[in-house]
């Protein structure tokens, strides 16, 4: 156990890594209005493909992690191309089932549970243990930070921030805007809303392999841990207010105080149940996240 | 009704296949394994009353089945509380526990719900690990003593008929639940929930209900299951425990009587397969979870459904219902005067008085009055932005107003909410037609009945919607699917829907916009027999000519303030309505 120093460097660590998985959260609902459960999963995955590749076959770590984004970004396309867009509304012909929406929120369970027992089957040892890339580190006013933990800040908030100009300034993020607020209306005008769905679940899967690919040192390649940071990265996109991709840094930051805090502080054994309550009371007392105000519905 | 004659027999025959097992599996480890599927059955028949009959998902009831668990244990082994006893604390501690889930839980909704309810399941999990003075954390409680009846010898046998009995009942209810007020309820709001208040159900109360109940059930489930092994650790309360549930029921046929049950004993049954290849029963769980929501909606039982229909169809041995009702109808002449036609709250006027709303810093509505009498028309129209709809929503009760008041007679309806205004009379209709798709026109038109608290007899029900069809010219599309309807129909079902409720007063907004030119004769032939019937109307229309042809008076709506208002022929002669749609005259010559 570390000082105080070194627990806020893992919160501003830990809660980088949640915030890109908010984001992916965020891309796929902005575009969708879809919550992809297996979103945590997309993580494990990519972390588990990389230490498998760079760990268990020696193959240099980069090229691995290459490997596992491109290999996650597939299940990305299939996910979204097989299973979700045959039940979105607006997008195929009215399907008749009166399950709605509970169709794409039971499919992407499923996708969740059937990675994470092939991640199972696939490390009948457990976890793969992964070095950092980059070892050393620097001294900043008497707390070492690793300058592996730097390098993860660094390329987050390059990602992110990148992201979100994107579609802030672009006429991708006009079309997303329009995909999201009006799938026949944007359809009528000319937007391509399968391929921009398909785009955003892709990309998001994409960015989740990257928190995957990048956190590994730390949860070591195992499956089992996709769904708890499907968690803490759905509990950061809440707290930032889901789809709204600005609120993502600083809830990812709630959340990994709340988780490390928590455990520190409280109870160690805890550890996973405090982004749950951060979520939780965001969940009922402020549904559209801590920066944005109620949304009008539409009949 | 026929499927439940039907479902009534299905549970003949499960009842005596359950009863009787024990006489064909008599090896007490059989008999064990058999309780513990009973167990799990409960709790994916209490899983199924939230997510399979109201639409809710939830992957947390690991937690209330380990409520039932632990709490049938600690009051056992720590307090020496007597088994039944027990049974009943818990199963009430856990309604509690579900009454507070559901209640923040109708804050959120679709993936929120499973969301919450998945950080419900792990914390509660956690909490047994933690709280080990009481739990015995992960080393697991021992000792919990079976369920004794008073006429039996404690054993394997007796446990399994305690559980098997349990079951039963649960199906039972079950199977009733489905021909009661409430049980139609719960599959309209399932389906579409505006259409649910529209039809004057309190969607948060009865999906809290379901919750509670639900909960409760998942806990005797739970305190059975810890008197079956005698042993209970926190493991077996996990995730995967609630997943299992939730295959079970998506597996055998969300909202169906029997799925749940068939799902639970095909997926035990395989686990004991396989219980040696580590990991295969969870693959299995997530491919079932990925293909099944998508090739069939209703599971194994909706195939095992739609497969002896056509068997006894392919028989001969009975019409489809569809057909018999358009044969009854073809008659048109011995109807009506059968019906005796009593609209609620006779004389009443509906008055919006001084209505003004606000969007944020947008002003919708300033100052607007309008007032309604029974078998009147009155017609608002206003170009795009006028504020018609906001005006219609806040008659409905889907908005509160910023200022103003809407009465009913004496009574203030202003800060009554949609699901009670249709109670009292005021029955709402959509822009966009609020139906289910996936069920009959029938049941569209059903769920209107529910609005109406004095449609106790469904024979009266059942004359009065068959009047209606017959006037709205819908008989002969009963027994179609809604959600194969052309939009112009679909708009007559609504208004359908809100007629057999016999409203005082009918909000009807744009019921001519996007249909056919054809079909605009239907709409103006549903508004007089509403207005015929001593109906109050209210309509929001774009055609000008539409609403002089049906309205009694209009209202003219330009920017949220009213214009001009009067007879039809008044209103369009005014200068200032001409001036507002047409612009100001040209001096120019078009001839």
């Amino acid at each position: 156990m570390g000082t105080l120093g070194d627990l806020i460097v893992q919160v501003v660590v830990i809660g980088c890594v949640y915030a890109m998985i908010a984001v992916a959260f965020d891309l796929v609902f902005a575009s969708s209005r879809v919550v992809n459960f297996a979103q945590g999963d997309f993580v494990a995955g990519a972390g588990l493909i990389a230490a498998i590749l760079a760990v268990t076959h020696g193959v240099p770590f980069g090229i691995a992690a290459l490997a596992a984004g491109v290999l996650i970004a597939l299940v990305g396309m299939v996910t979204v191309s097989a299973l979700i867009l045959p039940v979105l509304p607006g997008i195929t012909q009215r399907s008749v089932s009166d399950l709605n929406e509970m169709r794409w929120v039971l499919t992407t369970i499923g996708v969740s549970v059937t990675l994470e027992a092939i991640g199972g089957m696939l490390t009948p040892q457990g976890a793969i243990g992964v070095k950092p890339l980059i070892n050393g580190g620097v001294n900043v006013a008497g707390i070492h930070v690793p300058l592996y933990d730097i390098a993860i800040v660094v390329v987050a908030v390059a990602m992110i921030a990148g992201l979100h100009m994107l579609l802030r300034h672009t006429i991708v993020g006009q079309m997303l805007r329009a995909v999201a607020a009006d799938r026949y209306g944007s359809a009528a005008v000319g937007i391509p809303v399968r391929r921009v769905i398909v785009a955003t679940f892709v990309g998001a899967a994409a960015l989740s392999a990257l928190a995957g690919v990048l956190i590994v040192p730390f949860t070591q390649g195992s499956a089992s841990g996709g769904f708890a940071l499907g968690l803490a990265g759905f509990a950061a996109a809440t707290v930032g207010g889901l789809g709204d991709m600005r609120g993502a840094l600083a809830g990812g930051m709630v959340v990994a105080a709340a988780e490390l805090m928590g455990a520190r502080f409280v109870n160690s054994q805890m550890e996973s149940v405090f982004p749950l309550l951060v979520m939780m009371l965001i969940l009922v007392f402020r549904p559209q996240g801590i920066f944005q105000s109620g949304a009008v519905e539409r009949v | 009704m026929n499927g439940s004659r039907a479902a009534w027999w299905g549970l003949a025959v499960i009842g005596v296949a359950v009863l009787l097992s024990p006489l064909v599996f008599p090896n007490p480890y059989q008999i064990r394994l058999g309780s513990l599927l009973l167990a799990y059955a409960l709790l994916a028949v209490a899983l199924d009353l939230v997510v399979g009959r109201t639409g809710q998902i939830s992957l947390g009831h690991a937690a209330f089945f380990a409520i039932g668990a632990y709490g049938e244990g600690m009051l056992q082994a720590e307090y020496h509380v007597a088994p039944w006893a027990a049974l009943a604390l818990a199963v009430v501690m856990s309604a509690v526990c579900g009454v507070v889930v559901a209640g923040l839980a109708q804050r959120v909704r679709g993936p929120y719900l499973a969301m919450l309810t998945i950080g419900v399941g792990i914390a509660v999990q956690n909490a047994i690990y933690v709280a080990q003075p009481f739990t015995q954390g992960a080393m697991g409680l021992a000792g919990i003593g079976g369920l004794p009846l008073p006429f039996a010898a404690p054993g394997p046998v007796t446990t399994y008929y305690v559980g098997a009995v349990a079951l039963l009942l649960a199906l039972a209810g079950g199977i009733a639940l489905s021909s009661t007020r409430i049980g139609t309820a719960m599959a309209v709001l399932r389906q579409r929930e505006t259409l649910a208040r529209a039809a004057g159900i309190d969607v948060r109360r009865v999906k809290i209900a379901a919750f509670t109940a639900s909960a409760a059930l998942a806990a005797a489930a739970g305190a059975f299951y810890g008197t079956t092994l005698g042993f209970i650790s926190p493991e077996s309360f996990s995730m995967k425990l609630s997943i299992f549930a939730l295959v079970s029921c998506v597996l055998g046929g969300l909202g169906t009587p029997f799925g749940p049950l068939l799902g639970t004993a095909l997926l035990y049954g395989f686990q004991q397969i396989a219980a040696r290849t580590a990991q295969g029963d969870v693959l299995m769980f997530g491919v079932l979870l990925i293909v099944v929501p998508l090739l069939l909606s209703r599971g194994l039982a909706g195939v095992f459904v739609s497969l002896s229909a056509r068997i006894v169809a392919a028989l001969g041995l009975q019409a489809p219902r569809a057909q018999a009702t358009l044969a009854a109808a073809a008659r048109p002449g011995d109807k009506a005067t059968a019906v005796l036609w009593l609209p609620r709250r006779d004389g009443e006027r509906f008055h919006l008085r001084e209505i003004s709303h606000a969007f944020g810093a947008l002003r919708a509505l300033s100052g607007v009055s309008l007032e309604v009498a029974p078998g009147e028309v009155v017609g608002i129209v206003g170009p795009n932005g006028a504020g018609k709809t906001t005006l219609l929503n806040i008659a409905s009760g889907y908005y509160r107003p910023s200022s103003g008041m809407v009465l009913l007679g004496v009574t203030d309806l202003t800060r009554v909410p949609m699901h009670e205004r249709a109670r009292m009379g005021v029955v709402p209709t959509f822009q966009h037609p609020q139906l289910m798709d996936a069920s009959t026109v029938l049941a569209n038109v059903e769920a209107g009945l529910l609005a109406d608290p004095r449609a106790a007899s469904a024979k009266v029900g059942r004359l009065r919607l068959d009047d209606v069809a017959a006037d709205l010219g819908l008989t002969p599309l009963l027994g179609m699917l809604a959600g194969d309807l052309p939009y112009g129909p679909r708009k007559i079902v609504e208004v359908a829907r809100a007629l057999v409720s016999e409203p005082a007063v009918l909000l009807l907004d744009e019921p001519t916009s996007g249909i056919a030119p054809a079909d605009v004769e239907m709409v103006a032939n549903a508004i007089r027999i509403a207005r015929e019937r001593g109906v109050a109307v209210v309509l929001a229309d774009h055609r000008v000519e539409f609403v002089t042809q049906v309205c009694d008076r209009v209202v003219v709506l330009v920017g949220g303030a009213q214009l001009a208002a009067g007879r039809p022929a008044e209103v369009t002669a005014n200068p200032a309505v001409v001036e507002a749609y047409l612009g100001r005259p040209s001096q120019g010559n078009y001839a």
